[in-house]
């Protein structure tokens, strides 16, 4: 199997400055590399090949975004300024989220000229960003920008956008809302108390796009097996029902129980299951083209397992997944809750998905 | 032909509960608003009239159909829309009656029973098409649009939105559509709730350039607002040529308003409004209908309400000052807002050749 594994140097400038919690790390190629390599059976299972992208193009980002906006942020990247007051822009920072466009977009044209069977890209996704806004330290929908690709450039019609970040991912469904032709399913903590504040299950798409939203808001301290329990009962039944052509998924390990801005309490082990189940997907109903969004965290050390974990997930290979910090014993079981989620989202949902 | 005040007392029960700003005891203070001096002279042209719940088929053409099973299944159960908005039981009967009368206002104009229509109502501006929150759980504003659009030969329809937190369920849900332009004042969103309403903002599809947000910095005053009014609204209104006018009137812009910045005066509003007014005499045979919205201060109410009243009643000048001396004006705002009506401007000016 050949793998591309998408890394810019550069994708550490796309920093918020001292004080913003948006400072963190970025996966260094060279790392991901030795990571792999140091693990006999995913070294063997895998060819594995590092892509350096290009920044992504004015014509392709306005695919998504207005030109009114596009101009608006072009200002800000030449003075600087606030998009929202949890978002400075420095001077610069638009440049870095075109090389995040070009990542994704080199990512998609490898995975469908089936240069490789699955592609990873280690950069921060732009989810909060829709055509005429930006806020939540996003500028522009890259993964966007990629999936308008996909089906401008290949005709793709059902195209899966799994958003498994904790905070909704309300730019990317706010762009797809009314076309069934990208479903977009998206896990996080109960919006009503988190950012953004959108995300409820009763939100799914407008138009011919009805339905083809799936909010799943999930309790504070949300663990692995509630997840699990989320995706075994929703999302993989809905999954199998789409027959998407291509599955996109975008996270990484934003829900790890040390993240102190949500408070999802997941694990690497559990990150592991996660990619591994949406790739046994994508092997099952569209030749195993996955590609996965997902090489930023607020932890160093917590960065490089977690690009283990997801790389093992997605090759279905055991690794050892120590967990960098010890799990706090207290957190309180929320399973009931998480049920209780659960048949909101079913019952909304059956309406649209006979396999629920 | 007389101006319709349409009120119904159980609109005091749209009430958030204890410690939250919106509260329905600011019904309270009707009956003072008809005691003033100059509105009591013009008595004779009011006609009040009470409201009945919207059907729920008017109610449905507005918002999905998921997100309305959800707040019906809450009108029995209360909840939560958003940490802001809290839902008791019965909540979404006294949203309905709210739709209700901005249906009977809207009527009364459309069949030219009425020409200027006052409901001293809610304003909801803030439910979209699928989401409550920032106290807002229906769009009583869209509800009454689309009734009208469906039953009479109303197509074009202005919303002017001066409500200090920008309307984004109202844009939100005309956002695509060409036939409502929504334009839009208010703090710049920057710095105050929902966070939405830049200058960029502008619609998408065939309603670019129906959006036409204002944001104004904190601090901005009357004569700001009258640029903006002046610079912005009269060439766009008079190049769109509504069928009817919808005054989105929040009294939450004024500087006594605890929720918001924006230092309006009394007379500021009367001048507003006025010019409103004004507005829809030149561009839509005096149809216009004004829905009160937010307002939570010791501005507000009463004396808002009585400013704004005036003001419809064609009274030249508001008898009744503000409860302390106002800030007056900012350089330093004036400059910013100066700046934001050009970006306005030049932004808008594909879409509008009046600007």
């Amino acid at each position: 199997m050949r793998i591309g594994i998408v890394y810019h140097d550069d994708f550490t400038k796309y920093d918020f400055g001292p004080g913003h919690p948006l400072r963190g790390y970025y996966l260094d190629g060279d790392i991901a590399f030795s990571l792999i390599k140091s693990n006999k059976e995913l070294g063997e299972r895998a060819e594995m090949v590092f892509v350096q992208p290009t920044p992504g193009q004015e014509d392709d980002i306005l695919t998504v975004h207005t030109r009114e906006y596009l101009d608006f942020i072009k200002g800000l990247n030449d003075e600087g300024g606030h998009i929202t007051l949890d978002t400075p822009v420095n001077k610069g920072t638009y440049d870095v989220a075109r090389l995040f466009v070009g990542a994704d977009i080199v990512a998609a044209n490898t995975l469908m000229d089936e240069t490789f069977n699955k592609t990873f890209v280690l950069d921060m996704m732009g989810h909060h960003a829709g055509m005429d806004f930006g806020g939540g330290f996003c500028l522009i929908n890259d993964v966007a920008i990629m999936i308008e690709l996909l089906r401008r450039k290949y005709g793709l019609k059902r195209i899966l956008a799994f958003d498994y970040a904790v905070n909704t991912g309300h730019g990317t469904m706010s762009i797809f809302y009314d076309t069934p032709e990208v479903l977009c399913i998206d896990i996080h903590q109960d919006p009503l108390t988190l950012y953004p504040g959108t995300g409820f299950p009763e939100q799914v798409g407008r138009g011919e796009g009805q339905g083809y939203t799936v909010n799943i808001p999930l309790p504070p301290f949300t663990s692995d097996k509630d997840y699990l329990l989320a995706l075994n009962e929703i999302v993989i039944p809905i999954v199998n029902e789409y027959q998407p052509e291509v599955i996109v998924m975008a996270g990484l390990n934003g829900g790890h129980f040390t993240v102190k801005i949500n408070q999802f309490i997941q694990t690497l082990k559990g990150l592991w299951e996660i990619v591994n189940i949406f790739s046994k997907l994508s092997d099952n109903l569209c030749d195993g083209k996955l590609l996965h969004i997902g090489g930023f965290s607020v932890d160093s050390r917590l960065l490089p397992l977690g690009f283990l974990a997801t790389i093992a997930g997605a090759l279905d290979v055991k690794v050892d997944l120590p967990e960098p910090y010890k799990m706090p014993s207290n957190f309180p079981d929320v399973t009931s809750e998480v049920v209780d989620a659960i048949q909101r989202v079913k019952k909304v949902h059956k309406r649209y998905w006979k396999w629920l | 032909m007389k101006t319709a005040v349409i009120y119904h007392e159980d609109f005091r029960k749209y009430d958030l509960g204890p410690n939250h700003p919106l509260r329905g005891d600011r019904y309270r203070h009707i009956p003072e608003v008809f005691e003033n001096d100059a509105i009591k002279t013009k008595q004779s042209d009011i006609a009040f009239i009470k409201p009945k719940p919207a059907a729920d088929e008017f109610v449905d053409a507005v918002h999905g159909e998921d997100y309305l099973r959800y707040i019906k299944k809450m009108n029995e159960n209360g909840g939560s829309l958003s940490p802001d908005t809290p839902i008791p039981p019965g909540l979404y009967d006294v949203a309905k009656l709210f739709a209700g009368a901005n249906i009977l206002g809207g009527r009364l104009i459309a069949e030219d029973i009425s020409r200027r229509v006052i409901v001293l109502g809610l304003g909801a501006h803030h439910a979209g098409y699928d989401f409550g929150g920032g106290f807002c759980m229906i769009n009583d504003i869209a509800v009454m649009i689309e009734y009208l659009r469906k039953h009479y030969n109303i197509k074009r329809i202005m919303t002017i939105d001066y409500d200090a937190h920008c309307g984004e369920g109202t844009q939100d849900i005309y956002y695509r559509d060409p036939d409502v332009l929504c334009l839009d004042f208010h703090q710049d969103p920057m710095t105050l709730f929902p966070g939405k309403g830049f200058a960029y903002q502008i619609g998408l599809g065939k309603g670019k350039g129906r959006t036409i947000n204002m944001p104004f910095p904190p601090a901005s005053s009357d004569q700001d607002y009258t640029l903006a009014f002046n610079e912005i609204c009269v060439p766009i209104a008079a190049e769109f040529q509504p069928d009817i006018i919808v005054a989105n009137g929040g009294l939450d812009a004024h500087f006594a308003d605890p929720l918001s910045q924006v230092n309006l005066s009394l007379k500021g509003y009367f001048r507003l409004m006025t010019s409103i007014v004004k507005l829809s005499h030149q561009l839509s045979n005096d149809r216009l209908i004004l829905i009160m919205g937010g307002g939570f201060g010791p501005g507000a109410v009463p004396s808002g309400w009585i400013t704004m009243i005036s003001a419809m009643l064609d009274i030249e000048e508001v008898n009744i000052s503000d409860p302390v001396e106002p800030p007056g004006y900012s350089e330093e705002a004036g400059k910013q807002s100066r700046d934001m009506i050009r970006k306005v401007k030049m932004i808008q000016k594909t879409y509008w050749k009046n600007l």
